[in-house]
């Protein structure tokens, strides 16, 4: 195995849905980064474009209506927007395994578990059935499962051992990469805390890197070790999980921590951002954060910022940052 | 769930701009159009009673030529007129018939649906008893007893579709029920009435909408069917499945005579039956894919 | 002597299925003062919004008494149901299915006004609905357009005008915003908050998110699987959850804030008990941690522990 300095590197990614409303800039020109055996966490409201992006690295983005305009996806050396779909195949599995939001839905009903877990070991390894069947009997065991359900068909399964099922599948060739889009948003918080502590087990023994997406800053602070912020298809934020959350930079990431309510302080009122996403069809020029934002400049609606080091790790998309002395309201408490 | 961020326009627009990029579906639109106008047409440029059941002995039996565009029937009798002229009874009685049985198959479905229990018992067994006599076998059985005028005939022809529509919209009804805004509908104090129009039927019409498109066709052979066998509509007026019966004795050696009326059935058919997968595929753009 | 606007005694609530009775509802009592905000709290499945809508009697209830500002509804007929209705409205979780996609706006709004009669004159409907949709934070232009041409959250305001246009003193909120994006969901539960003070309405606030109830409620209550395993103040609750599930639940919150230390978690094994032929133990004793002989024995009852701390729990005393 190559030894390779990202287990994930996506750069300039671009994808649109051309539809008969217009066309849709799902994800525009973004840059992500993976190094092995690390997590990272890409949150943002419905309709960032944070599952475009994870089908666009995994190249299962539907077409038609999607385009990847441009971006290059090196996934663990393999460029994987430039394989043929056999090598594909191969690679989704192998290389990287994707967890979907709807458990409900991931499963086929009509075959049991231990096939559904066996089938995608025979895919990718060289093994007798017989082998895979004790494969995937282990499998479920590591997932909480006992191995006498086996033989359970999915709608005698819960919720919560539906999503576990689904994780013993998408771990059981072992990836290098794991995309888990929304896990756990189906699930209740008991469930979703056993899903999650399932899934951070799984990556420490296995030391599998993984994409977490989801619009949980709570999470995220529990299970990752970077996190991107997505806003209207581009990344505004991207840092360590430190430097993003007890150095907010961006005023949309200041904004998705001042709605939430603080589960230890019940006075303080919440402040949610004005307004709605923009249309993706028809995306302001200039920043698209800016008719939300209540920093916004003049310049703010004519120039589109980039994302701009300001630390090693801690990037920020915002004009106002040109100012050197300015600085966003949750850093003035000095919380 | 997540919300969806989809932009939509009104309803009917909607389905419109579907149905017009469905190439079956207006070709069978454009077939009904051009029927409809040659029917309108030839009501103005044909005489009933001396054109259609006039009589011309010196002209019988003449095969298709460029006077008589689909020959002459065994009274001497112009095919081509005969079948214009005979193109209203199919589908006056076609249309009136499946509109007939989707009224009250609504009612009763809805009724099913919505009050649930004893009423849908009675209501669906009695469906199911209807439904496992053949259709043609009630429309004989109907004729048979209440006689053979057009507005019998209509009501023979449209009972067998009754528990068809019934179910389906009974399905509809039942799935638009448990919607919330049903519920919320209650809440604001909203009786029975209210809530079985306003709010529940008319967001369950999709399928029933799609359902008697696609019956329109079945009811014209039902038409034609009873006429075939003398039970509907009677000499000398010209309805299709009439014509065929009659030109059924000359079938060797003047099979031109049965050929056109079957034709005129045919395409008829084929174009509402294009019209209602049009209508389907464009009211449930999912369905294609 | 505290003003109560609600009383609930022993609503039970059973669901006849094809495999048994299944209990949504078990015996369920509570209290809400007027102007405050009760909150209910837990999974999916455990009879959440069939308490909401027993108390609106949308669904009959199987046993119990409702007393709505000194009055039992469960001795009222349809009709008077009908006119009580006018003071009791519901929110419905789910902003797509709850809003008739073949109605206005305006539509929608107004059919309570003139559903009830309360005003007669066109005009004055047009003005009342207008001042509503001002109420809840609407644009005028929206009078017009249909709900799929709108987003979740301001269809979820058409639904808050619908529920205030009988000017109601009290709504059972039902996860009025777990369908919406973040940054929506805090437009909403501001709004609901500032419509409850400007309106002194009282509020039933179901939800299952933690901090959500913590921000919005007065008083809490636990459900697991149909029981209520837990009732007092928010503030107690929270800072000394006395139920095992009760713990469990405020552990598995994910907290977004940055700490070093990956935070210490109750994870909960075992799966949870179907609702249907329940038998006489602890409905959590599948999960709990707790769990010893006692809990097989027999179910537990509610005991108030302390002050307006109540539990159901054989090993808290
Ligand atoms: N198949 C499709 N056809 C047309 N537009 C699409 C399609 N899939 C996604 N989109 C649009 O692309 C944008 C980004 O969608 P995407 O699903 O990536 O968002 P997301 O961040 O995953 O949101 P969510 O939190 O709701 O899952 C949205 O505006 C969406 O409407
Ligand atoms: N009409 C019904 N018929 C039969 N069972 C029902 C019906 N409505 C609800 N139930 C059952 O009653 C139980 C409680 O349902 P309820 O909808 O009150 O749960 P909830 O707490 O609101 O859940 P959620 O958080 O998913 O909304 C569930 O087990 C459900 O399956
Ligand atoms: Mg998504
Ligand atoms: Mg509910």
């Amino acid at each position: 195995m190559d030894k390779h300095e990202f287990a994930l590197d996506v750069s300039n990614l671009t994808v649109e849905y051309v539809t008969s409303d217009g066309i849709v800039h799902a994800v525009n020109d973004i840059d992500l980064k993976i190094p092995p055996q690390k997590s990272v966490g890409l949150v943002g409201e419905t309709g960032a474009g944070k599952t475009s992006t994870a089908l666009a690295i995994m190249n299962l983005i539907p077409s038609p209506p999607g385009v990847i305009r441009s971006g290059k996806i090196i996934l663990n050396g393999y460029d994987v927007l430039h394989m043929k779909d056999s090598e594909l195949n191969q690679v989704r599995g192998s290389e990287v395994a994707m967890i979907f939001q709807d458990p409900m839905t991931a499963l086929n009903p009509v075959l049991n578990i231990g096939e559904q877990i066996e089938e995608s070991i025979l895919l990718h390894e060289d093994v007798t059935r017989d082998e895979a069947h004790e494969q995937a009997c282990e499998m479920l065991e590591m997932v909480g499962i006992d191995r006498s359900r086996i033989y359970d068909y999915p709608h005698q399964l819960s919720g919560g051992m539906k999503q576990r099922v689904i994780i013993a599948i998408a771990l059981c060739c072992n990836p290098h990469l794991l995309i888990a889009d929304e896990p756990t948003t189906a699930l209740d918080v008991t469930i979703q805390a056993q899903v999650l502590d399932l899934i951070s087990n799984l990556r420490d023994e296995y030391r599998t890197a993984m994409l977490l997406i989801t619009h949980d800053l709570g999470i995220v602070a529990d299970m990752c070790d970077e996190v991107s912020v997505m806003y209207a298809g581009r990344i505004v934020e991207h840092g360590t999980v430190e430097e993003v959350f007890t150095n907010t930079k961006h005023p949309y990431t200041e904004g998705l921590f001042d709605s939430l309510p603080k589960i230890n302080d019940r006075k303080s009122l919440l402040k949610p951002i004005i307004g709605l996403m923009p249309d993706p069809t028809e995306l302001p020029e200039g920043c698209t954060f800016a008719p939300r934002c209540r920093y916004a400049m003049d310049k703010c609606f004519k120039r589109r910022p980039s994302l701009n080091a300001i630390s090693d790790t801690h990037e920020v998309s915002c004009l106002a940052y040109e100012d050197p002395v300015f600085s966003i309201e949750r850093n003035k408490h000095g919380r | 769930m997540k919300q969806k961020k989809t932009k939509r326009r009104s309803t009917f627009s909607e389905i419109w701009r579907n149905y017009r990029k469905n190439f079956s579906g207006m070709l069978g639109l454009m077939i009904i159009v051009g029927i409809l106008v040659t029917i309108l047409v030839g009501n103005f440029i044909y005489d009933y009673d001396t054109d259609v059941i006039g009589q011309n002995i010196s002209e019988r039996k003449q095969a298709p030529s460029s006077e008589h565009l689909f020959g002459t029937d065994e009274f001497g009798r112009d095919i081509l007129t005969r079948i214009i002229w005979g193109g209203r009874y199919s589908l006056a009685i076609g249309l009136a018939a499946v509109l007939f049985s989707s009224i009250i198959g609504v009612v009763l479905g809805s009724l099913a649906g919505y009050y649930g229990g004893v009423i849908e018992t009675i209501i669906m067994r009695l469906a199911d008893i209807f439904q496992a006599i053949p259709a043609i076998m009630l429309g004989i059985c109907f004729v048979t007893a209440f006689g053979q005028s057009i507005f019998m005939l209509t009501i023979a022809v449209s009972i067998g579709a009754i528990p068809a529509v019934t179910r389906v919209t009974r399905a509809s009804v039942m799935t638009v029920k448990d919607m919330e805004y049903v519920e919320a509908a209650r809440a604001i104090g909203a009786n029975n009435f209210v809530i079985i129009f306003r709010h529940v039927l008319l967001n369950a019409m999709s399928p029933v909408i799609v359902q008697a498109t696609l019956r329109i066709g079945g009811a014209i052979v039902g038409i034609a069917a009873l006429s075939f066998i003398g039970l509907g509509i009677t000499a000398p007026t010209p309805e299709w499945g009439a014509m065929l019966s009659s030109a059924r004795q000359y079938l060797r050696g003047y099979d031109y005579m049965a050929l056109y009326p079957g034709l005129a059935i045919m395409v008829t058919v084929l174009g509402f039956n294009l019209i209602g997968d049009g209508v389907r595929d464009s009211m449930d753009p999912k369905l294609k894919k | 002597m505290v003003d109560n606007i609600l009383e609930v005694r022993n609503l039970t609530k059973y669901f006849k299925t094809k495999k048994g009775l299944l209990h949504a509802v078990d015996n369920i009592s509570f209290t809400l003062e007027r102007g405050k905000t009760l909150g209910i709290v837990g999974e999916s499945g455990c009879g959440k919004s069939t308490i909401g809508r027993s108390i609106l009697r949308l669904i009959e209830p199987t046993s119990g008494e409702i007393i709505f500002n000194g009055e039992d509804l469960m001795k009222l007929n349809t009709l008077q149901m009908r006119s009580m209705r006018t003071k009791m409205q519901i929110i419905f979780q789910d902003p797509y299915s709850s809003l008739n996609p073949r109605r206005t706006v305006s539509q929608t709004i107004s059919e309570a006004i003139e559903l009830n009669h309360l005003i007669h004159d066109k005009k004055d409907i047009e003005k009342r609905v207008s001042e509503l949709m001002d109420m809840v934070g609407l644009a005028d232009r929206f009078a017009n357009s249909y709900p799929h041409e709108l987003d979740g959250g301001r269809r979820q305001r058409i639904g808050i005008a619908r529920a205030l246009s009988v000017n109601p003193e009290f709504i059972v909120c039902d996860e009025p915003v777990s369908a919406l994006d973040v940054s929506i969901q805090a437009q909403i539960l501001n709004l609901l908050k500032e419509l409850q003070s400007k309106l002194k309405l009282s509020y039933i606030f179901i939800t299952h998110d933690m901090s959500a109830v913590n921000y919005f409620s007065d008083d809490i209550t636990v459900m697991y699987l149909g029981k209520m395993v837990e009732k007092s103040p928010v503030e107690d609750l929270f800072l000394q959850p006395e139920h095992p599930y009760t713990k469990a639940l405020l552990s598995a919150v994910p907290i977004p804030e940055y700490h070093k230390e990956k935070r210490k978690r109750i994870i909960l094994r075992g799966e949870v008990k179907s609702p249907i032929n329940l038998p006489d133990e602890c409905r959590f004793s599948s999960r709990c941690q707790e769990f010893c002989d006692v809990c097989k024995g027999s179910e537990p009852q509610l005991k108030e522990i302390r002050k307006d701390h109540f539990v159901a729990c054989h090993n808290v005393t």
